[in-house]
């Protein structure tokens, strides 16, 4: 088949982290590439002329640029990639903080009724950063998982406690992370056609029998 | 609805009770007395989709002093009656809604459909949103395979219809490979 | 239908002597044409920033995404698909120049003996990696595009081929693109071929139809309009300007009212929201780019 079943309807979770792996994060890398003075007199025939490095799917400026302990903006998989090289160290965001974790999980538990505004793409970036920049981390890596794991259950939890809200008609769902959305889109969407059916079977306009 | 869906076809096979309005000639096969008529009033069995379309269209009223009565009449049958809707609206998850019928879903939106039966769609409502919470559970707990059978997620998972059976098998696979790339990371 | 003003910029911009023709044409002609259309790179500067490379892969991104998600087969986004097989065409064998070159860099550099050798081999190499994993993603995107794409050709198979008459967006030759077009056709008359020698001939005549929709379940499958789908309300574009669709709620929200027309209902579709809806609601909306399926 062109495409398998499983990928019908759905993601994979190895494509949700594809398309994560394409936002901006900030580094500090550890060469420069910035052209300088120096550099062009020591190649002789240093190919100044033309950028070294020539992208497709991302910003390839800031790589032509890039001066030794000077951060700047590039996509996830960039800097993981130079991350695994040992080329640069990554920024890990503000909210992958034990502090911040623990502010997101008690807004969690005292509003049942809506989720914390962790940015939609937060639990692929922790894990990434987990096993492929651990030493760039605020706080001890093992510490910061056991938050995101507690944080990752009350969530789960507090989705299950809102499948009571499922309905034939819409539902509204902010917050919720890519990945959430993708763990949760063949229950959710399963009961809502199925509900959607349930009612389209009755029609307003004709009388009971 | 899929013209090749095989759940539907299955669930259009479902015999269901009927009563004759008319004696037709040549029919006692249906009753099991091949080559004989089948009587005014006799109850039979029939598949659905045999069912609908004799219950909607009418014998001729020309033939008749009866209004046009349709060549029969579809009964309640026993998985919609008061009993099953009741222990629907006291117990949702503990039914086991296999065992009264394995398309209960699909048999119920269409009864609902032949008879504008809104009641039955509300205790179909209450039902599904409940049961769903639990396949969710099930669907969203890992150990569930280390576990093993026996015990009561077991049991529940016995008691599930074929659409349920679909939404669990979906939701637990999307559940377990998300849980297998957490945990790899 | 909706013209993207991108691409008509792309393709007002694109050297007119370029792929128009090659690159739908029989795939073996497609190296050799292409590979005499080296652009220049300082060429490539003068492209309105609008369609960069880099904007370009974000508009695949969403495509691919909306594509995977809708119940419908989408409009093949022709002058977008043109120009990213172009570029990975030229990136190929730009990769290819960079790594011929880091091959004479090394050998070059051989005599040198100190002990920063490896690290500055290291550093060569890091942009090829780099262009090489760009590639291949890239690459990965228009391929799971372009088998999601064949699986729906072939699941409506049927209503594809009914599909001129009935009430499309766009003609059938622009809703798949040239190599669709002819993997459908003779896909789907293969399989009615086969249906019919090895079944329906045996069949009587008023038994041998498969498009048959006049009974009470259509024979032919038809995309599932009304399925539920998750929503990310995108709202225009900033460049683009504001869309008079958009309303103001009591709120300060600015949102898109939908109408849920078998439910009689109204909804709100907040910017920035994530909403599940029937697809037939946010059909529109998905088609226009205000709304993205996810």
């Amino acid at each position: 088949m062109s495409l398998p079943w499983k990928l019908r309807e759905t993601f994979s979770p190895e494509e949700i982290q594809f398309m994560v792996e394409n936002e901006p994060i900030k580094i500090f890398p550890r060469f420069t590439t910035k052209p300088s003075v120096r550099g062009a007199a020591r190649g002789g025939s240093a190919p100044s002329a033309q950028p070294r490095w020539k992208l497709l799917t991302a910003n390839d400026t800031p790589l032509n640029n890039l001066v030794a302990i000077q951060t700047t903006q590039v996509a996830l998989w960039i800097a993981l990639l130079l991350k695994q090289q040992g080329k640069c160290s990554i920024v890990a965001p503000e909210w992958l903080r034990l502090a911040q974790l623990q502010k997101h999980i008690d807004y969690e538990l005292k509003n049942t009724e809506r989720f914390s505004d962790l940015p939609w793409n937060w639990l692929v970036v922790a894990q990434l950063l987990f096993s492929k920049a651990a030493d760039d981390l605020h706080d001890p890596v093992h510490l910061l998982r056991g938050k995101v794991q507690d944080l990752r259950e009350i969530r789960l939890g507090k989705i299950g406690q809102g499948l009571k809200h499922l309905n034939e008609s819409h539902l509204q769902l902010d917050n919720l992370s890519l990945l959430e959305i993708n763990e949760l889109r063949p229950f959710v969407l399963g009961v809502m056609n199925k509900l959607k059916q349930v009612h389209g079977s009755v029609s307003e306009d004709q009388p009971d029998e | 609805m899929s013209y090749y869906d095989i759940d539907d076809i299955l669930a259009d096979a479902s015999k269901f009770p009927c009563r004759f309005n008319y004696d037709i000639p040549g029919l006692g096969y249906l009753e099991g007395n091949a080559g004989k008529e089948i009587r005014k009033n006799a109850k039979v069995e029939l598949p659905l989709w045999l069912a609908r379309i004799l219950a909607i269209v009418g014998g001729d009223a020309g033939l008749n002093d009866e209004d046009a009565l349709p060549f029969v009449e579809l009964m309640q049958p026993e998985m919609f009656s008061p009993k099953v809707l009741n222990a629907i609206k006291s117990g949702p998850v503990t039914l086991d809604v296999h065992s009264i019928n394995s398309h209960f879903y699909a048999l119920a939106i269409k009864w609902a459909t032949l008879f504008n039966d809104r009641d039955l769609i509300e205790v179909l409502n209450y039902m599904l949103l409940e049961r769903c919470q639990e396949i969710n559970n099930h669907a969203s707990s890992v150990q569930l395979e280390n576990v093993g059978r026996g015990g009561s997620q077991g049991t529940f998972m016995l008691t599930l219809d074929e659409f349920e059976k679909v939404l669990y098998k979906d939701s637990h696979e999307s559940c377990k490979d998300t849980k297998k790339w957490v945990i790899r990371k | 239908m909706n013209i993207d003003i991108d691409d008509i910029l792309a393709d007002l911009d694109r050297d007119t002597t370029a792929v128009d023709s090659s690159l739908i044409t029989q795939g073996h002609n497609d190296t050799t044409v292409l590979g005499s259309d080296g652009i220049p790179l300082n060429k490539q500067r003068v492209v309105p920033a609008a369609i960069s490379p880099v904007s370009d892969f974000q508009t695949l991104m969403r495509f691919w995404r909306n594509e995977r998600m809708s119940p419908e087969l989408l409009p093949y986004p022709h002058l977008l698909m043109e120009r990213t097989l172009r570029r990975i065409q030229d990136q190929l064998e730009h990769i290819e120049c960079v790594s011929m070159g880091y091959l004479e860099e090394q050998s070059g550099s051989a005599e040198n003996t100190s002990e920063s050798v490896g690290s500055t081999a290291l550093l060569n190499k890091l942009p090829l990696l780099c262009m090489e994993a760009d590639l291949e993603r890239l690459k990965f995107v228009v391929r799971s595009l372009l088998r999601c794409r064949l699986a729906k050709i072939d699941k409506y198979s049927l209503y594809l081929r009914q599909f001129d008459s009935e009430h499309g967006v766009v003609p059938i030759s622009e809703l798949l693109s040239r190599q669709e077009l002819e993997y459908h056709e003779r896909h789907s008359a293969m399989l009615l071929k086969l249906l019919n020698n090895s079944i329906l001939r045996h069949m009587p005549p008023e038994a041998q139809a498969v498009d048959d929709n006049d009974g009470s379940v259509k024979m032919v499958d038809e995309p599932e309009w009304d399925r539920f789908v998750f929503v990310y309300v995108n709202g225009p574009d900033t460049k683009q300007g504001v869309d008079p669709r958009l309303q103001v709620n009591e709120l300060g929200q600015q949102f898109y009212p939908v109408s849920i027309q078998e439910l009689h209902e109204e909804a709100e579709l907040a910017l920035g929201g994530i909403y599940v809806m029937r697809y037939n609601v946010v059909r529109e909306l998905v088609l226009d780019d205000m709304v993205q399926l996810i």
